[in-house]
């Protein structure tokens, strides 16, 4: 496109700390110098590279003015926020190449659904929205002998941040917890203070149930056993709304010990 | 709540002529359940039906007592759907529906005749009243049913037509403001002289109802668009869009560029999301064959009838009603099952006892 012209592209990696107001802090310095960098990637990501130049994207404390331009279009922003905890390797430089054109295009930006800028962003934020939408229907919680709420999950984007305000209206005065395994990242709440903690020092194998809890899982296996209407099983559907990959730590999908 | 009824309906597994098992929860049994499954995740709302217990009235109550339960003593908030009974009281039904985000009523057949023959216990005026009462208080109390009122019949169970449950649909729409009608495929639990002898319940023919309500309800069709003069039921070969498509080929190829959302909705093939995709991308270029593709709008019925800049993508031959119609039959997954059921009238003299 033409206007790329009065960019310049040079040879440099950006390095941001790996959370959103970083990665707005080197998009930040993008738009104020018209440079547009070889690579925008998170510390925790970075792979030294002999031929490229780095450098480190210190998180500024305002990127207000380029969340106020970004938050114009209401959608823009959340789509963005979205795609940003994706587990797409190439989040950063698809999010940056949108932002450019949207410094360009500004709202109109939203509806050229030809343009493979806005498709290849609409791609992984859709992946991130679809997985979150699924989760929030098919984690699975117990109750442990403290009358905490635990669930457990392995998501295939960075998502139990998206997802816990859901918990905190559905579960208005308990104590819950999320705990993503693959990254060891959980989060915990209650009521209104929520933290977010490194779970890898977790030993899951002392979680302890409460009594109520075996009763409530057997009945909930039996009713989803029982509800099944064989002249009706189409397990093409099944999977259609439920992919395997959500299987793995659904109650009712245990493998019954006996 | 209960498999206890006192009816008979014949196609039903719990008629009261039945020998099984059955059982019945108390209202604090369902809350207590209820309650651990939402902490839990299990669940998202309650979908609460029951067998009718000694009398409507006294169902009703039973089933008035469980919601008002969860709602004041264990504070759920989440989404509750009770059946309405027919015959109860309207206080206990109103009361009920404040507490309630859907209420809905079956009318079981989708004609008096073959409810009067199927379900003798069960009055086509009752059912009709008990609609119109919920509808009604619905305009009158926001707070009331607030997330609105939808039936269910059973398709395959009687010989009427798809025309006439479509109309049917289409006029409970219209008078009752219902949000949804289901079409339950009839399952063959029972053996009864007047039920039909199905190998399979009819689900293709299901699946193209519910394709032909959505026509009714998002894409400004009318019933009598969707059925020839001689075809009063559907071909479940074909979606009943291209049905139509075909039927009214002098209205295509549509011209993708320019044509209205109206007409687009039309496009086989084309649903609301890619008709609003469309009108947007194509204020700022001129959309070709390989823009639809991008942005993931499906062509794989839609490429018979439209025409980008006016190109069409396909051989000009397949411009046919015949050939579209063996065509699109061809592709379509139903070839996958194999429908086989034989639908005898209700009325004949075959016996279907083996």
């Amino acid at each position: 496109m033409i206007f790329m012209s009065k960019w310049n592209f040079i040879d440099t990696t950006y390095i941001y700390d790996g959370s959103f107001e970083g990665v707005l802090s080197a998009i930040n310095k993008v738009l104020n110098t018209r440079e547009i960098p070889y690579l925008i990637t998170s510390i925790n990501h970075y792979v030294p590279d002999l031929f490229k130049n780095t450098l480190i994207i210190e998180t500024e404390d305002e990127n207000n003015k380029l969340i106020e331009f970004l938050k114009q279009s209401d959608e823009i922003y959340y789509t963005i926020y979205l795609a940003f905890f994706s587990k797409s390797a190439d989040k950063e430089m698809i999010i940056l190449k949108y932002i450019v054109y949207y410094d360009k295009y500004k709202r109109d930006l939203v509806n050229m659904k030809h343009l493979d800028v806005v498709i290849n962003l609409n791609k992984i934020s859709k992946e991130v929205a679809y997985e979150c939408h699924k989760f929030k229907g098919f984690l699975r919680f117990s109750e442990l002998k403290s009358k905490i709420l635990y669930a457990e999950f392995e998501p295939q984007n960075d998502i139990v941040s998206l997802i816990y305000k859901h918990f905190q209206d559905r579960l208005p005065n308990e104590f819950f917890i999320i705990n993503d395994i693959l990254r060891n990242k959980a989060i915990l709440c209650h009521k209104n203070e929520v933290m977010i903690v490194d779970s890898s020092s977790i030993d899951r194998s002392f979680i302890l149930k409460s009594q109520a809890e075996n009763l409530f899982s057997d009945m909930w296996k039996g009713f989803f056993k029982a509800i099944a209407i064989e002249e009706r099983t189409n397990r093409r559907c099944q999977m259609n709304f439920m992919p395997k990959r959500f299987w793995k730590h659904l109650t009712e999908m245990e493998k019954d010990d006996e | 709540m209960t498999n206890i009824c006192i009816y008979d309906c014949k196609y039903c597994i719990n008629r009261r002529t039945n020998r099984i098992e059955r059982a019945i929860f108390t209202p604090e049994e369902i809350a207590e359940i209820t309650i651990n499954f939402y902490r839990r995740n299990y669940i998202e709302g309650l979908f609460l039906s029951s067998g009718i217990i000694k009398n409507p009235d006294y169902t009703m109550l039973k089933i008035y007592e469980t919601v008002k339960l969860l709602r004041e003593k264990y504070k759920f908030y989440g989404y509750i759907h009770v059946k309405g009974i027919p015959g109860a009281s309207q206080e206990l039904v109103k009361k009920t529906g404040l507490l309630v985000d859907r209420m809905s009523v079956n009318i079981e057949l989708p004609s008096n005749t073959s409810l009067k023959l199927l379900a003798p216990d069960k009055n086509t005026d009752i059912l009709a009243d008990s609609l119109k009462y919920v509808s009604n208080e619905i305009k009158k109390d926001k707070n009331f049913v607030r997330a609105g009122q939808s039936t269910q019949m059973i398709i395959g169970a009687s010989d009427d037509t798809d025309h006439k449950i479509l109309t049917l649909s289409q006029n409970m729409y219209k008078k009752l403001n219902l949000k949804r009608v289901y079409y339950s495929a009839y399952v063959p639990v029972n053996q009864d002289n007047l039920l039909p002898a199905l190998v399979e319940p009819p689900l293709v023919r299901e699946n193209r109802l519910y394709q032909a309500d959505w026509l009714l309800r998002f894409y400004n069709f009318n019933v009598d668009e969707l059925f020839g003069v001689d075809d009063p039921n559907f071909n479940y070969q074909i979606d009943p869009k291209s049905n139509w498509a075909i039927r009214n080929l002098n209205k295509f190829p549509m011209e993708i560029n320019t044509v209205s959302y109206d007409e687009l909705i039309r496009i086989p093939g084309i649903g609301l999301t890619s008709a609003n995709k469309i009108i947007k991308a194509r204020k700022y270029k001129k959309l070709t064959f390989e823009d639809l593709k991008k942005m993931h709008i499906s062509l794989k019925r839609a490429h018979y009838f439209i025409t980008c800049n006016g190109k069409y993508e396909v051989s000009t031959n397949m411009f046919d009603k015949k050939i579209l119609t063996n065509t699109l039959a061809l592709e379509s997954n139903t070839q996958q099952k194999d429908q086989k059921y034989v639908q005898l009238s209700l009325f004949g003299e075959d016996d279907i006892h083996e």
